[in-house]
């Protein structure tokens, strides 16, 4: 089932947004665990259509009563996070994008966004071993290069 | 390299075609070019951070956001933190004249009808922004799981991906649309370097199998455009059944309808047939835009833009 979410919604999931903030314009819709980023538009077209697969694009999803930003996610929404985000350098970008966890000494549990300067780099799990682990997509993963 | 004996015998029914000068061209790879992501960030930003990582690029004079690659930090572009962040598109050059001739202006709805595997729409979605909508339309299952890939790569919100049978989209879609793209499924001989295979298996029925089909395809994406809307049909192939006889007999079907004038800077192409194999086509057709493989050193595309006329 779709359900629209209300932008005070938005802002309760675990990672902290300035809901004020994001372009009147977009829209996020519920669909399972998935929330998806659109606009009112692309809903409105899209209910006058036969057969669609999606609208939009896969913004977040939820995990319990946690949450976390896919890659593209963390880009739309990057700009109106309000909480930490943990920064990186470009080689440790490119690491990241390999699938490479980041030796950051941080303590276990929760989630977190990184990024490279204005280049976010989607979201990562802070474990026990102070590492934070790449929650990306093995198909958006470098692939096969040495390090 | 072997070709079949249909293209041999087409290849000496085209007037204006070199086999020889085609040969040479389609063994080479095609040139690396890419597409900035204008949607999901400020294209300066990418410009920059493309130069600080070692890319050198040259802008392609007939799409905008399009760039020739003369260097890049890694051989496989498709490998790339840029393009799996999504900051760039790899696509053919001459494959972004087809978006460029439909001119898709802020806030309109578009329609690609064959969308799949989305460089088009995704190109489409970056010119019409956050309040214009794209529909990337596709009627194979296997294809639509590349489109949304991209779709969501791109970060496209403005998207709504369909998987329907094109032919049919009219039934839902008429008049809904202010521009429609046809890049319709083709012989694609004008981009054998990517599969040089499809000159040994090329046959003509081929072609009359494929023209029932984009004729089809172009009626019912003229009936989804609104009162004076603009649809670009495009292949990326050289047989004239395929691109100057569609729209030959697309006009002649609907002679309320007008063909533009294709018009772009930088790109060499020449001027459509006007007979082929004792079909005299519509003199209208010299308003289309074709290319051979030999003459960019990069795809063989045919480009019509057609309008409906105004309420």
């Amino acid at each position: 089932m779709r359900r629209i979410l209300k932008r005070e919604e938005l802002a309760r999931l675990s990672f902290p947004l300035d809901v004020e903030r994001i372009p009147e314009g977009l829209v996020f819709v519920e669909s399972g665990k998935r929330i998806r980023c659109t606009t009112q538009e692309a809903i409105q077209l899209g209910q006058r259509l036969k057969g669609v697969v999606s609208v939009g694009v896969y913004v977040a999803k939820r995990i319990g009563g946690a949450g976390y930003l896919s890659l593209d996610g963390s880009q739309i929404l990057g700009p109106y996070l309000g909480g930490e985000v943990v920064e990186v350098s470009l080689s440790e970008a490119e690491r990241w994008m390999s699938g490479v966890p980041l030796e950051r000494g941080v303590g276990g549990g929760g989630v977190v966004i990184v990024r490279s300067g204005w280049l976010y780099l989607g979201s990562g799990r802070a474990s026990r071993d102070g590492k934070i682990y790449p929650l990306i997509p093995r198909e958006r993963q470098i692939t096969s290069r040495q390090h | 390299m072997g070709v079949s004996e249909d293209f041999s015998r087409l290849s000496s029914m085209l007037p204006d075609f070199e086999l020889e000068l085609y040969l040479e061209a389609v063994q080479q790879p095609l040139p690396e070019c890419v597409r900035i992501n204008t949607l999901k960030f400020d294209g300066r930003e990418v410009e920059r951070f493309l130069i600080q990582r070692g890319w050198r690029l040259e802008p392609l004079a007939w799409a905008r956001h399009g760039y020739r690659v003369l260097e890049a930090p890694a051989k496989d572009l498709g490998n790339t933190m840029e393009h799996l962040l999504g900051l760039i598109y790899i696509q053919g050059p001459v494959s972004m004249l087809p978006v460029e001739t439909l001119e898709p202006g802020r806030g309109e709805r578009c329609l690609d009808l064959c969308a799949a595997p989305g460089s088009k729409s995704t190109q489409i979605a970056q010119l019409i922004g956050l309040q214009g909508v794209i529909v990337a339309n596709d009627a194979s299952k296997k294809r639509i799981r590349a489109l949304s890939f991209n779709l969501q790569r791109w970060g496209a919100v403005n998207s709504v991906v369909t998987l329907t049978d094109g032919r049919l989209f009219h039934r839902w879609g008429a008049g809904l649309f202010d521009r429609v793209l046809l890049d319709v499924p083709c012989s694609a001989l004008g981009i054998v370097s990517k599969d040089w295979g499809a000159l040994r298996r090329y046959r003509s029925r081929h072609s009359e199998k494929l023209q029932r089909l984009q004729l089809s395809l172009l009626e019912s994406g003229y009936r989804c455009l609104r009162p004076g809307g603009l649809l670009v049909y495009s292949t990326c192939t050289i047989h004239p059944l395929e691109n100057e006889a569609v729209i030959s007999q697309f006009l002649e079907k609907h002679p309320e309808s007008t063909l533009e004038p294709v018009e772009h800077e930088g790109l060499k192409g020449r001027r459509p047939i006007e007979e082929f194999s004792g079909e005299r086509f519509s003199p209208e057709v010299a308003k289309c835009f074709k290319c051979y493989p030999q003459d960019n050193m990069a795809e063989g595309f045919f480009v019509a833009r057609i309008r409906s006329p105004a309420a």
